[in-house]
């Protein structure tokens, strides 16, 4: 069950995260003013990050920001389609529309915003948003916002009606100092026996950790290179103290980047509970798993994915109360979040006992969307029919409202989840409810892994991922299908095995299943064997990007560099399943 | 305006690339092949602490030299947009020549057969001509791309 949780700590990281994006949309917005230009990749770019402004804000109840920001994408959405074109005026118009949404911000955090406040502030920038392009006196009415409107809470603040303007920028500007002052003031408060450490420096700390790893393993190679066996030995000896210290010094800088994950949590009760409340519908949220930890950096990349999750599950997923009792199910909905770990990765749940998803609905909006055809539909599993929701552009819902449903959710999700170098998956019963499985590693920095040796080929394969190795016998072995799909049957259960050698094209001269190893690994909530000529040693390896100097590699999700200063490819688990299923496919 | 270009040749032929776009010259160390790349794409090397792709340019310009890796071999890194880099093997560095750009001829009046839109321009001497190749908006970088099998596909699945 869920613990009373402390709002003033979760209204600061939302304060955080969004001081973070609305310096991102700055940026970009002075590019694009810059360039008096705007690229439709800007576009979806601002669209999202507005997007996640208007969901981060919505959970923890700021409404009038949330209000804004809600105006501006739907603006942007009309820039998405081309409804609106560029011009210089555009450009003005996003940036005064996003200086509101700074000051929103602050009246907000202050709590002194009201809907006259709101009203009185935005009313002209939202008609011109509204309208836009259906109305010339927009600039004028810009100018007239200027015009007084006295309450007795502005007047505390004494500025907008003062009527010398010199004056009046003055004084706004103290006043600005003045907030920013009370509000690092009260962060400071909060944060009290800790200190706050920039992600940056505690990567470089991680990185260099990493290249102590890397000259560990050239020492331990060179020593397994001298003859004498005492001398030989006193080294190993004081290597492997050595490897001691240098894994629990790894251990604690990791641990300075893990949070639990009530952290991530937190800001979920009230979402559901303010959803649920909008729909007249009656929601349970539960958590589990909330001291489980997880590398700080990649808070960051969940939230969003989790919050669409979340609201679409209240939206979509839990029914009305009457038509829960129709059914014959509690009146109440649950949503229940669950974090594990296990194997250096962390499975999140997200489970609601809804109405399910309509895969029909689903796969017709996929035709509709052009993203398959009738005959290839017939080929699909449930599961892969139900993947479309990750597709850009697919909602199923009627109505865009304002809690889900244009379509931007689910796209960005897996997107996000991939960036993180996790995947997702899900499972919907008609009627019973939806599930989705987010598999996360538990750090971005450092992974596991097995060498493992095809043809003329290493690479690295993330011990996470692996369940068991064996030599099959060709008992073991069956064909299916007229495609040669092979499966390994083992305790009366049949995985489908893929040979590598033939997805990478490499020559190997161990083709025979019975004389190289099958490694059984998890993918999603299956598994697969994986066909190698033999496996070597175990370590782990700092990982390095490819996309750095390169575009990604089909089936390999990052590179490390080997104690002998070369370059191992680390497989990617996922994406060889997806090449294994295209080659069998043609 | 004069510009300082890095010479060196491939099968006999002098090739030129922008001083400013070179990062270092590096002398072979062992290719870490990537699975079902272009033949010209040889390998992954390490520098400073990131993977670079590496190019044969004896391999892409298609010529008759079997190409060998030894401790002659030599890489060039040079500098993409992004600060991406990309190392080339060629057969030898000669020299850093200035040229002025008007000594700088457009690529469009080469022979095909030259594989003009690798290389951006070239410079006719008497005894000898230096082909400047086309290596910031890379044709080459394409090359590399296009290892990486159509991943729309595979969303579709």
């Amino acid at each position: 069950m869920i613990s009373e949780f402390n709002m003033d700590r979760f209204i600061e990281i939302f304060i955080e995260e969004t001081r973070e994006i609305l310096e991102s949309i700055e940026k970009l917005l002075l590019t694009i003013e810059q360039n008096d230009s705007i690229e439709i990749e800007e576009v979806h770019d601002l669209f999202r990050y507005i997007h996640t402004l208007k969901g981060n804000s919505l959970s923890i109840g700021f409404q009038f920001f949330s209000k804004l920001a809600h105006e501006l994408e739907s603006f942007l959405e009309s820039m998405r389609h081309d409804e609106i074109k560029y011009g210089s005026d555009v450009s003005k118009l996003l940036i005064n529309g996003y200086d509101l949404l700074n000051e929103i911000l602050e009246l907000e955090i202050e709590k002194t915003i009201d809907e006259k406040t709101f009203k009185s502030k935005t009313d002209n920038i939202i008609d011109e948003l509204t309208n836009y392009g259906s109305n010339d006196g927009i600039v004028k009415e810009v100018e007239s916002e200027e015009t007084p409107y006295v309450n007795t809470e502005e007047e505390r603040f004494g500025f907008f009606n003062d009527d010398n303007s010199t004056k009046k920028t003055n004084t706004k500007q103290e006043t600005e100092t003045q907030k920013s002052v009370e509000t690092s003031q009260k962060a400071h408060s909060i944060a009290s026996s800790s200190i706050r450490v920039n992600l940056g420096k505690i990567d470089k700390l991680m990185n260099d950790i990493g290249e102590l790893v890397i000259a560990m393993s050239m020492l331990d190679q060179f020593t397994q290179s001298v003859e004498d066996s005492s001398i030989k030995n006193g080294f190993n000896e004081r290597i492997g103290y050595l490897k001691h210290i240098l894994r629990d010094l790894q251990d604690s800088v990791m641990s300075t980047r893990m949070v639990p994950m009530e952290q991530v949590y937190s800001k979920f009760p009230k979402l559901v509970r303010d959803i649920a409340k909008d729909l007249n519908k009656e929601i349970i949220f539960k958590t589990a798993g909330n001291d489980v930890e997880i590398d700080k950096a990649m808070i960051e990349g969940l939230s969003d994915p989790l919050i669409h999750i979340i609201r679409n599950a209240c939206d979509h997923g839990i029914e009305k109360p009457s038509s829960r009792m129709a059914s014959g199910k509690n009146k109440e909905g649950t949503i229940s979040m669950d974090a594990t770990q296990a194997n250096e990765q962390i499975m999140i749940t997200i489970k609601d006992d809804g109405k399910g998803i309509d895969e029909e609905r689903i796969v017709s909006k996929a035709i509709e969307a052009g993203l398959t055809t009738q005959e290839r539909v017939q080929m699909l599993s449930t599961n892969e029919k139900l993947g479309f929701i990750f597709e850009p552009g697919l909602s199923t819902a009627s109505d865009v409202t304002d809690i889900s449903g244009r379509g931007v959710g689910m796209d960005v999700v897996r997107s996000n989840i991939n960036r993180l170098g996790g995947t997702i998956d899900i499972d919907s019963e008609a009627k019973k409810g939806t599930t989705f499985r987010l598999m996360l590693p538990l750090t971005l920095a450092i992974v596991e892994v097995l060498n493992v040796v095809v043809g003329d080929a290493r690479f690295f394969l993330p011990i996470a991922s692996i369940i068991e190795s064996l030599q099959p016998e060709s008992s073991m072995i069956q064909s299916i299908g007229n495609n040669n799909n092979e499966v390994l049957i083992l305790r009366e259960e049949a995985i489908p095995i893929i040979r590598l050698y033939e997805i990478f094209n490499i020559a190997s001269n161990i083709t025979e299943l019975e004389k190289g190893m099958l490694i059984i690994v998890r993918y999603g909530t299956s598994k697969v064997a994986i066909f190698f000529d033999m496996f070597l040693t175990q370590q782990q390896v700092v990982i390095k990007s490819i996309d750095k100097n390169f575009k990604q590699i089909d089936g390999f999700s990052g590179a490390s560099i080997k104690g002998d200063g070369s370059i191992g490819l680390i497989l990617d688990v996922a994406a060889i399943v997806q090449m294994h299923r295209q080659l069998k496919e043609l | 305006m004069t510009n300082d270009f890095m010479i060196f040749t491939v099968a006999s032929q002098y090739y030129g690339v922008n001083l400013q776009d070179i990062r270092e010259i590096i002398t072979y160390t062992h290719f870490t092949k990537i699975p079902d790349s272009r033949p010209w794409v040889v390998g992954m090397i390490e520098t400073r602490g990131q993977p670079m792709p590496i190019i044969d340019l004896r391999i892409r310009f298609e010529t008759k030299i079997e190409p060998t890796y030894n401790d002659k071999t030599v890489i060039v890194a040079t500098k993409l947009a992004n600060s991406r880099l990309l190392g080339l093997v060629v057969d030898s560095v000669e020299d850093i020549k200035s040229f002025k750009n008007e000594e700088i001829l457009s690529s469009s009046e080469m022979d095909e057969s030259l594989h003009s839109t690798l290389l951006s321009g070239y410079i006719q001497k008497d005894d000898y001509s230096i082909l400047i190749l086309n290596h910031k908006e890379f044709s080459v970088l394409n090359d590399i791309e296009h290892i990486v099998k159509p991943q729309i596909e595979s969303n579709q699945l």
